[in-house]
């Protein structure tokens, strides 16, 4: 018997629930071959002291524990319950956000349109085109226009640039010209574009633009 | 499985709640020894034993009544022990063998060399895989047989005579270079 089947025959014995001391052949390989005799001399150790392994009680209101528990009503909040709820929040931030955003910037209506030639300093009512709701052609409509348009409008209301600028109310620069990279300039071509958007949209729901 | 356990569990599909609290008292015992070897800390072991009678009678409408209850209480047991190991990445593990009343306790009358060496086994089984442990626990502590420890835990007859074989070998490796089996024998 070599090493390898003898530890076979360990297992073979101990899966079958006998015990160690009663195979004469495991005995006599022990004898012969010091490492398998330490191997069997340590299996027998592990073997007592599993049966010595104590347990502690266990509770003895577990029953009532269980059957308690089983009383209260089951709560059962799954992770996809998180993520769909993480989601529908995002979602609701950003259209609300978008919303507010649409709110804020965009007139009650389209805005006139003033083309001033460069022989006239002042513009005159003989300079003036005024665009009516549902007539006006898309083409004439650039972002460049309505960033204009912006500036003329911050211009005429006190207050607003305050905070986006850092200008005081009172410092009376309401008037002067936007910085060419400022914040303000930033968000008014961000919001000239969500207004030409907005303004495309409408005029593909009212048809095809006159010409 | 006996008629007893066969009526027990026909009461306890119809709300009997008393038929419930003796079937956990029934396997209280086996689920607790289970829970608490493979765990190694009195509580959690009690809050795994609960959480497993909890599943067990929820579940109980599932249970195919031609299987031997015991292997499939213990299947439920070691899950839940399974659980309660990978949340503990999360924390520390509690030593064990410090005596202070809630973790491992080594309150036993052993004398000093039994004692030790009960603890090497313990140091012994944490050092194994967790299916290593299992399998080793059911065949040895739980006296299941390898047939009942494959229906327990899903998986072949041979394989879990691998994981019991392998677990003995590791365990009396670690008992061999802890130099155990010299002092116990002087």
């Amino acid at each position: 018997m070599n090493c390898r089947e003898w530890e076979a025959r360990i297992n073979e014995v101990l899966d079958n629930r006998g015990s160690l001391d009663g195979d004469p052949e495991l005995a006599r390989h022990a004898r012969e071959c010091a490492i398998c005799a330490g191997l069997l001399a340590s299996t027998r150790e592990l073997l007592a002291g599993v049966a010595l392994l104590d347990v502690p009680p266990c509770d003895p209101q577990m029953a009532d524990r269980v059957i308690r528990e089983l009383r209260t009503p089951e709560r059962r909040v799954s992770v996809g319950l998180y993520r769909v709820a993480a989601v529908a929040s995002l979602a609701t931030a950003a259209a609300l956000l978008l919303g507010a955003m649409l709110v804020f910037t965009a007139p009650e209506g389209p805005a006139p349109i003033v083309e001033q030639t460069e022989d006239l300093p002042q513009p005159s009512s003989e300079g003036v085109a005024v665009v009516q709701p549902g007539d006006f052609n898309r083409d004439d409509l650039d972002r460049d226009m309505v960033v204009k348009l912006w500036r003329e409008t911050r211009e005429s209301v006190d207050g607003i640039p305050t905070l986006l600028t850092g200008q005081p109310e009172s410092s009376g620069d309401a008037a002067a010209p936007a910085q060419p990279d400022g914040g303000i300039d930033g968000l008014a071509e961000s919001v000239a574009g969500s207004f030409g958007f907005l303004l495309d949209v409408l005029a593909d729901a009212d048809g095809p633009p006159q010409s | 499985m006996s008629e007893d356990v066969r009526e027990l569990i026909d009461r306890c599909l119809a709300g009997d709640t008393v038929a419930m609290a003796e079937l956990v008292e029934l396997y209280r015992g086996h689920v607790f020894g289970l829970c608490y070897r493979m765990l190694g800390h009195r509580q959690d072991a009690e809050d795994a034993t609960q959480e497993t009678f909890l599943r067990v009678f929820r579940a109980l409408r599932t249970y195919d009544r031609d299987r031997d209850f015991r292997p499939w209480l213990l299947a439920i047991a070691g899950n839940r022990c399974r659980s309660h190991i990978s949340s503990r990445y999360r924390r520390p593990r509690p030593r064990r063998l410090t005596g202070d009343g809630d973790e491992m306790v080594d309150g036993s009358p052993h004398p000093a060399g039994e004692r030790e060496l009960v603890e090497e086994v313990e140091l012994a089984l944490d050092q194994l895989r967790e299916e290593y442990r299992q399998a080793f626990l059911l065949f040895h502590e739980q006296q299941l047989s390898y047939a009942e420890i494959g229906e327990a835990l899903g998986c072949p007859v041979g394989t879990v005579k691998t994981w019991v074989h392998r677990a003995r070998r590791e365990m009396a490796e670690w008992i061999r270079r802890r130099g155990v089996v010299e002092e116990v024998e002087r």
